[in-house]
C-alpha cells in the first residue's frame, strides 16, 4: 500500500460518486424506480449520505487496488478492467437478488442496472488508471 | 481464456453456491429473514435456480478473471488474501450503498452480510487460486 494506491482510490471513489449521481440520480432512475418493489427504495432526501460516500469511497479503493496489483496503466486499459470487473459484480449481485427476492420487478430492470454498473466502474477504473499512469510509460 | 481458467471459475461458482446455501440458506437464514424488510425475500420454492445459478457463475469468473488475467495469482493462500480483499470491498460498496438508499435491511443484516462475503470470497478465491496454480 502506498500513496498512489490512496489516492487512486480517492480519485476512483470521487469518479464513481460523480458517476453515480449521473447515472443512477438522472439518467436511469426513474426506470430502476419503475423496476423496484415498491417501499424499496428512498427518497433522495431520506439518503444516509456518509455511508453513501464510503461505499463510493470502497468502489475507487477496489479499482486501485486491481490495478495497482496488476500495474495496469492508462485510461484505456484501466476501463477495459472497470467494464470486465463491474459486469461481473453487477451480474453476481443482480442476479442473485432477482433469484431470490422481489427486490426487482422485471428482468429489464436488472438489465439497466448491470449495464449501468458497469458503465460506472469502467469510467472509475479509467480515472484510476489514468491517475495511475501519470508520469510512466504505458 | 484457456481451459483452466475455465474450469477456475466453474470451480469458484460451484463452492460459492454451496458455501451460499450453507450459510445464507440455513447458518443464517433466520437472522437475514428478521433483518430484512417484509415481503423483500422469496421463499425458497420460489426461487429462480437460473438466476442463482449466472450469479455464482459471475462471482467464480469474477475470482478466475482477476487472479488469471491481472494478478497472477497461484495458490490457495494468495487467493485466500485476495479474496478476501475483494470480498471486503465488494461488501462495503453494496451493503453501504445499500443501507444508504433503501430501506431492505437493518444495518445488522448488512453488517452480517459483510461478514459473510469476506468469509465467502476468500475460500472461493483460495480455490481459484490453488487451482489456477496446479501442476506448476
Amino acid at each position: 500500500m502506498n500513496n498512489k494506491f490512496l489516492l487512486g482510490g480517492i480519485i476512483g471513489g470521487v469518479t464513481c460518486f460523480i458517476i453515480g449521481y449521473l447515472i443512477y440520480g438522472l439518467a436511469i432512475g426513474s426506470m430502476l424506480s419503475e423496476g423496484t418493489m415498491a417501499g424499496v427504495s428512498k427518497p433522495m432526501e431520506q439518503y444516509n449520505w456518509a455511508l453513501l460516500i464510503i461505499g463510493n469511497l470502497a468502489s475507487g479503493f477496489l479499482l486501485s487496488y486491481i490495478l495497482t496489483k496488476s500495474g495496469t496503466l492508462g485510461f484505456g486499459g484501466g476501463a477495459m478492467m472497470g467494464a470486465v470487473v463491474g459486469l461481473l459484480m453487477a451480474l453476481s449481485f443482480d442476479c442473485i437478488m432477482y433469484a431470490t427476492s422481489n427486490m426487482y420487478t422485471d428482468l429489464k430492470t436488472v438489465i439497466i442496472d448491470v449495464i449501468g454498473y458497469m458503465v460506472l466502474m469502467a469510467v472509475g477504473a479509467g480515472a484510476v488508471g489514468a491517475y495511475l499512469g501519470t508520469g510512466k510509460k504505458a | 481464456m484457456n481451459n483452466k481458467f475455465l474450469v477456475a471459475g466453474l470451480l469458484g461458482a460451484i463452492v460459492s453456491n454451496l458455501l451460499g446455501y450453507l450459510i445464507y440458506g440455513a447458518l443464517l437464514a433466520g437472522m437475514m429473514t428478521e433483518a430484512t424488510m417484509p415481503g423483500v425475500q422469496k421463499p425458497m420454492a420460489e426461487f429462480n435456480w437460473v438466476f442463482l445459478i449466472l450469479s455464482n457463475l459471475a462471482s467464480g469468473y469474477f475470482f478466475a478473471y482477476i487472479f488469471s488475467k491481472w494478478a497472477n495469482i497461484t495458490t490457495f493462500n494468495g487467493g485466500l488474501s485476495a479474496g478476501a480483499t475483494l470480498g471486503f470491498f465488494m461488501a462495503i460498496i453494496y451493503d453501504f450503498v445499500y443501507y444508504a438508499t433503501t430501506n431492505m435491511m437493518s444495518m445488522k443484516g448488512y453488517l452480517l452480510d459483510i461478514v459473510t462475503t469476506i468469509i465467502i470470497s476468500a475460500i472461493v478465491g483460495g480455490v481459484v487460486g490453488w487451482w489456477l496454480g496446479r501442476g506448476k
